[in-house]
């Protein structure tokens, strides 16, 4: 007698409920919730066209044994009122909820095997629950954050201003080899930002506010020389020779700009510049320009990216080098999922390249088919492998006899 | 009792994986029960499995990979051809995941 995939089905689901309804009683769960287990299962079953609507509890097998392919979505599932369309009600019942971060039952880490196939998503499942559960209801997200603290301290630039003016006047009044002050402060302090709130500008009266981030640039130097005659003579000493440092770091970058662009030497197409010091190259890794190669307008190489001129002194990676028939276990190319067989062995053979298995109690998904079985015979699969090495070897030997005779007859 | 855990990955399976997965989400079961649920889902399928069932399939094949690692084999197959009594099926890539029967009756 042979039931169809539909039949077992409900079987398994039916055997299945009702093994677990002492367990549910024993547990303290209503009887509700596993019928509404149920009712959601053979919900999902039917909407992947495992299992024909309308389910019917007492019918006899049916004598069809192809199940019905594809669901017809046309068709608007009309079932019984027990089982039509779950609504958010049914889905989440007004139980009280915990609060978001809090597991309902406490469960060790180890000891919650429960991990759900192909659902990463649900891989805190108490705490994203309750949360989405909580915001169906309404609440405001759990997991959004109060404005952080120091975001209130954003006036602080204000304030900022007005203390260093204040620190400004004072070294004005003691001098530039004064510096004490600020340290002072600095020692004082316990805030990590220190550095502003040291200084602590004023905004001066004609608006101007100074610079805090080291030696001024040349032009808002003198501006700020020009503007503020109440300023303290053009920053400190330590902020004039940052100035010069900075001036000659200029001069020099313009020097090596004019230099590249003028130069009239035949491009080196052999690698960097060398230096050759007793007739030994010598290559100094210090000085950026020994890395640029000149622009490769001459020389005609592609540009280099990033990642080139980074990995310049490693040897490449060959990342690319994989296999690609080696992905095609991984892709789903299909739009359908893996045709996928699962079933228990009882034995495997191999004799060259057959291969001959005995399975036995499996459920095969082909081309959005449930198939069932019993047992598997008459296998045969053969390797690709053996195959081709053997059209090589062929293949070679006859090359190596042409040879023969071609030199057998020069 | 160990049950084989592979058919909750057929269909009926996740199915079952996927309700239980609202059901924990929304508070309604507890991860525990679920687990248990998973378990008799187990023992139920291999059963009806066994005595509901009586067709027998037949497969040929390339066997492209073949693998076996902690006492599961897994081939995939290409052009693999599935001949039942009823109909017979072609695909293109097929992949078997077959555990060892005698672990159940250990």
């Amino acid at each position: 007698m042979s039931t169809s995939v539909s039949a077992v089905y409900l079987h398994v689901v039916d055997a299945v409920v009702s093994k677990l309804r002492d367990e549910f009683i024993n547990e303290g769960v209503d009887d509700s919730v596993l019928n509404e287990l149920q009712g959601l299962w053979e919900l999902k079953m039917m909407q992947c066209g495992v299992v024909q609507g309308p389910i019917e509890r007492n019918s006899a097998p049916r004598g069809s044994g192809v199940p019905t392919p594809v669901h017809d979505l046309n068709v608007p599932y009309e079932g019984t009122e027990e089982y039509e369309t779950p609504t958010a009600e049914m889905l989440f019942p007004p139980t009280p909820l915990q609060t978001p971060m809090q597991t309902p039952l406490p469960v060790e880490p180890g000891a919650y095997p429960y991990t759900p196939v192909g659902h990463s998503e649900y891989g805190t499942v108490p705490d994203t629950g309750a949360a989405s559960a909580d915001m169906k209801a309404g609440k405001p997200a759990p997991y959004m954050q109060p404005p952080s603290p120091w975001m209130n301290q954003r006036p602080l630039g204000v304030d900022v201003n007005v203390a260093y003016e204040e620190a400004r006047e004072d070294e004005e009044g003691g001098g530039i080899s004064q510096p004490q002050p600020p340290i002072k402060d600095f020692f004082m302090m316990t805030s990590g930002k220190r550095k502003r709130e040291d200084y602590q500008p004023h905004i001066l009266p004609n608006g101007y506010i100074p610079q805090q981030d080291g030696s001024g640039d040349s032009l808002d130097c003198s501006l700020q020389e020009k503007n503020s005659s109440n300023e303290a003579y053009a920053g400190t000493l330590h902020n004039r020779l940052k100035l010069q440092e900075r001036k000659k770091a200029d001069a020099a970058i313009a020097s090596i700009i004019r230099m590249r662009r003028h130069s009239l030497t035949i491009p080196q197409c052999d690698g960097f510049d060398d230096v050759y010091d007793d007739g030994v190259r010598t290559e100094d890794y210090n000085t950026p320009s020994y890395y640029d190669p000149i622009p490769g307008n001459e020389v005609g190489t592609p540009k280099r990216t990033k990642a080139e001129a980074s990995e310049d002194e490693e040897p490449p990676l060959n990342e690319d080098d994989d296999d690609e028939v080696d992905d095609l276990e991984q892709g789903d190319e299909e739009p359908n999922t893996n045709h996928l067989v699962l079933a228990q062995f009882e034995k495997v053979n191999r004799t060259k390249s057959k291969w001959k298995c005995t399975l036995k109690d499996g459920i095969m998904r082909l081309n959005n088919k449930d198939i069932l079985f019993t047992k598997v015979s008459n296998n045969f699969l053969s390797t690709f492998l053996d195959l081709t090495l053997s059209i090589f070897l062929i293949c070679s030997i006859s090359t190596n006899q042409c040879f023969l005779k071609i030199q057998e007859r020069l | 009792m160990a049950t084989f855990e592979l058919y909750r990955r057929s269909t009926i399976g996740m199915c079952l994986t996927e309700t239980l997965d609202e059901m924990v989400s929304s508070g309604t079961l507890t991860p525990e029960l679920a687990i248990q649920v998973l378990v008799q889902f187990d023992k139920s399928m291999t059963e009806a499995l066994e005595t509901q069932v009586k067709s027998k399939v037949s497969i040929k094949g390339h066997l492209h990979t073949y693998r076996f690692c902690d006492n599961v084999w897994t081939f995939i197959l290409q052009d693999a051809t599935f001949k039942n009594e009823e109909c017979q099926e072609n695909v293109g890539r097929a992949k078997i995941v077959a555990c060892d029967s005698k672990l159940l009756s250990q």
